[in-house]
């Protein structure tokens, strides 16, 4: 898969917060998933990141985070050369990574547990982190939520939470992995209205194209060679 | 195999007691945190799949496991069933606590042995029905020959009840050691890396 | 008792074991198993389920508790067509019986009554190894989880026609089906693993929570236990 994404918005003056350059990757050797690929994103931008099942839009995002280690290319991320795993740790905490899967993000026997892990990771106080986690849950409009049984949600509920556990971190950017799959429409007008609010620099995978249209300023395709 | 409280005697228990604590010492040294995931899925799969009744004759049987977590996993086969039998005792009431260290052995000893008898005959072989019916069938006799030695040993009272125990495994023998084959032989297909050259599950 | 401690429950659970299984007496594991009762009462416990659970245990145990009578030697009790049963057999099966119902049942109400988290902060609070608590937290969260994945394989099959039969397919499916499963609940500790490296982990959960100091509750809760069991003691060796 060959593609150019360069910069349209920024061309290059505003800041790239995340930037790959001639990243390829194989899950088996000999067969890429993605092979030469450019991409970045900058500032303020919100990316629809588009393409057929199967085209390798979650493996991009995990390259991104350092989840998974390209072949060949050079990742940047907040304007440093990332390749190791130590690099990465910053990273994670900067780019905050909604996976397809709310399920496996949501690893804490409580919803608070769950949302402060994050925090905590990075060194808050316990005090402190618990602050991050209500701010977080304000915003994602699920205040009182904080002593429920993490499993025990409802699948919207879920993703929303796990959208919390992102967002107490305070990342500069969101990757974003289908948010909306298997939400209904109130719900997805919800996340809608909170995605729209937030500042960060977001790339979105969805296969919605009435949710891309309310949120992205740019698209990105992936296209097959 | 659980053995309830009120029937082994203390020497027994202590022995159990003992072979436990050092199975789950060396187990634990094992799970690194990053495995710890992985460990925790095994314990919440292989209780779920205990609970699956499986027709046999005119009654019901259930996995007992041993074969396919010892290979796999090797010493922490220790770990992951003490979360099992915990498990069992919140949620269903069996088992006990004084019998827990007994139980565990019965379970986790035999896995550990299938692991260094066939674990490494399995990986990459042709054949994974058969290392992987073999390393269930070896573990679940077992099994069964240990808590027959348990209750003999506890009471020569127990000795019939004992050599029932003894008959009444070798159905399931058989039963075990075609289901964790097929079990093995599925695992190989659709997840090779699961077997490849190193002896035990090590994935980064 | 909701206020106790989990460290205190458990202690309570294993003392409560130990005096029962060292007990032989028939009069006083009789009365010990009253006082389990009195337990699972002020556990709240819900009754019909809780005795479903016991019988589900005695089924473990019905060999033995049939057999123990026979092959007991001692004075005769009654027997049929050949086979003699004696009442120290009677007696022994009889007292593997209440300690086994009054050990469980003690278990049920002082330990498995309390919400999943105390137990575990519990067995932390008592120097239980940090990995095998987290092992025990994430097992616990992702039991519905798996158990949902279970379902769906599982309607999959019946909804291609299969039906449980004794016969090779049969066990071959059920052996795929448990595989499957595995290897699901593998994949997933990877996906979770991911999640958890993505927010910060780096090999070492945070740790919350000190664990709470004692409180009058649960001294006074300790001080009636282990009257309990010192009256046990004494009636039965003193
Ligand atoms: N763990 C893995 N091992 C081997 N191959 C994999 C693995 N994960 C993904 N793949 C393959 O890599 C390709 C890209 O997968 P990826 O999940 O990135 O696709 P996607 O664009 O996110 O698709 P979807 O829209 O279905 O989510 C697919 O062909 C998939 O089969
Ligand atoms: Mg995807």
């Amino acid at each position: 898969m060959v593609v150019f994404l360069g910069c349209a918005v920024c061309g290059g003056v505003a800041m790239g917060l995340i930037k790959l350059t001639a990243v390829s990757f194989s899950y088996i050797p000999d067969k890429p998933v993605i092979s030469g690929l450019d991409f970045e994103l900058c500032n303020a931008e919100r990316i629809a990141l588009s393409g057929a099942n199967g085209a390798g839009k979650s493996t991009i995002l995990k390259i991104m985070v350092g989840l998974l280690q390209p072949d060949g290319g050079v990742v940047e991320a907040f304007g440093r050369v990332r390749t190791k795993e130590r690099d990465f740790y910053e990273v994670r905490s900067r780019a905050g990574l909604l996976f397809q899967d709310a399920d496996d993000q949501l690893f804490s026997p409580t919803v608070i547990e769950d949302v402060r892990f994050g925090p905590l990771n990075q060194g808050l106080s316990q005090t402190n982190a618990d602050i991050k986690a209500h701010q977080a849950l304000q915003i994602v409009g699920l205040s009182g939520f904080e002593d429920r049984v993490a499993h025990k949600l409802s699948g919207g509920e879920k993703r929303l939470v796990a959208l919390a556990t992102v967002l107490a971190m305070e990342p500069e950017v969101l990757l974003l992995d289908e948010p909306t799959a298997g939400l209904d429409n109130k719900t997805m007008a919800r996340l809608v209205g909170i995605l729209e609010d937030l500042p960060q620099a977001m790339v979105i995978i969805s296969h919605d194209q009435n949710f891309l249209k309310k949120l992205v300023t740019r698209r990105v395709n992936l296209v097959p060679t | 195999m659980h053995v309830v409280d009120g029937v082994l005697s203390a020497p027994v228990l202590a022995i159990g007691g003992f072979v436990a604590v050092g199975g789950l010492t060396v187990g634990l040294k094992q799970v690194t945190s990053e495995k710890i995931p992985q460990v925790a899925m095994l314990s919440a799969a292989s209780f779920l799949i205990t609970l699956i009744h499986i027709p046999i004759g005119p009654s019901s049987i259930h996995m007992v496991l041993n074969g396919i977590i010892g290979l796999l996993m090797g010493w922490v086969a220790f770990p992951i069933f003490l979360t099992g039998l915990l498990l069992d005792a919140i949620f269903l009431g069996f088992g006990g606590l004084l019998s827990l260290g007994v139980n565990l052995s019965l379970m986790a000893l035999p896995g550990v042995a299938v692991h260094y008898l066939f674990a490494a005959r399995l990986n990459q072989s042709q054949r994974p029905f058969l290392w992987g019916a073999c390393g269930g069938a070896v573990a679940i006799a077992a099994t069964g020959l240990l808590a027959a030695l348990a209750l003999g040993y506890s009471s020569t009272a127990f000795i019939p009840a004992a050599k029932v125990v003894i008959v009444s495994h070798i159905p399931l023998v058989a039963l075990e050691a075609f289901l964790c084959g097929s079990a093995i032989a599925l695992m190989s297909r659709v997840k090779p890396e699961l077997f490849l050259a190193t002896p035990q599950l090590e994935r980064d | 008792m909701k206020g106790v401690d989990g460290r205190v429950r458990i202690i309570a659970a294993v003392l409560f074991a130990v005096v029962t299984t060292a007990c032989s007496r028939l009069d006083i594991l009789t009365a010990i198993m009253f006082s389990a009762v009195l337990l699972a009462w002020f556990a709240r416990l819900p009754v019909v389920e809780t005795i479903k659970k016991l019988l589900s245990m005695d089924g473990f145990i019905l060999i033995l508790i049939a057999t123990l009578p026979f092959t007991t030697t001692g004075t005769h009790w009654f027997g049929f067509s050949g086979f003699t049963a004696s009442v120290e057999g009677g007696q022994l099966a009889m007292e593997i019986f209440l300690t086994a119902n009054a050990c469980m049942l003690s278990f049920l109400a002082l330990v498995a009554a309390m919400p999943h988290p105390a137990i575990a902060s519990g067995l932390r609070g008592l120097g239980c190894s940090k990995n095998l608590i987290q092992i025990l937290l994430l097992t616990i969260r992702y039991i519905e989880t798996l158990r949902l994945e279970y379902q769906r394989l599982r309607t999959a099959m019946q909804a291609r026609g299969f039906q449980p039969r004794n016969n090779l397919h049969t066990w071959r499916s059920y052996g795929y089906l448990a595989g499957m499963l595995i290897v699901r609940s593998l994949d997933r500790a990877d996906r979770v693993l991911a999640a958890m490296k993505c927010r910060g982990f780096r090999g070492s959960f945070p740790t919350v929570a000190e664990d709470a100091k004692l409180t009058k509750a649960d001294y006074v809760f300790l001080w009636w236990f282990f009257l309990a069991v010192l009256f046990v003691v004494v009636w039965q060796w003193g």
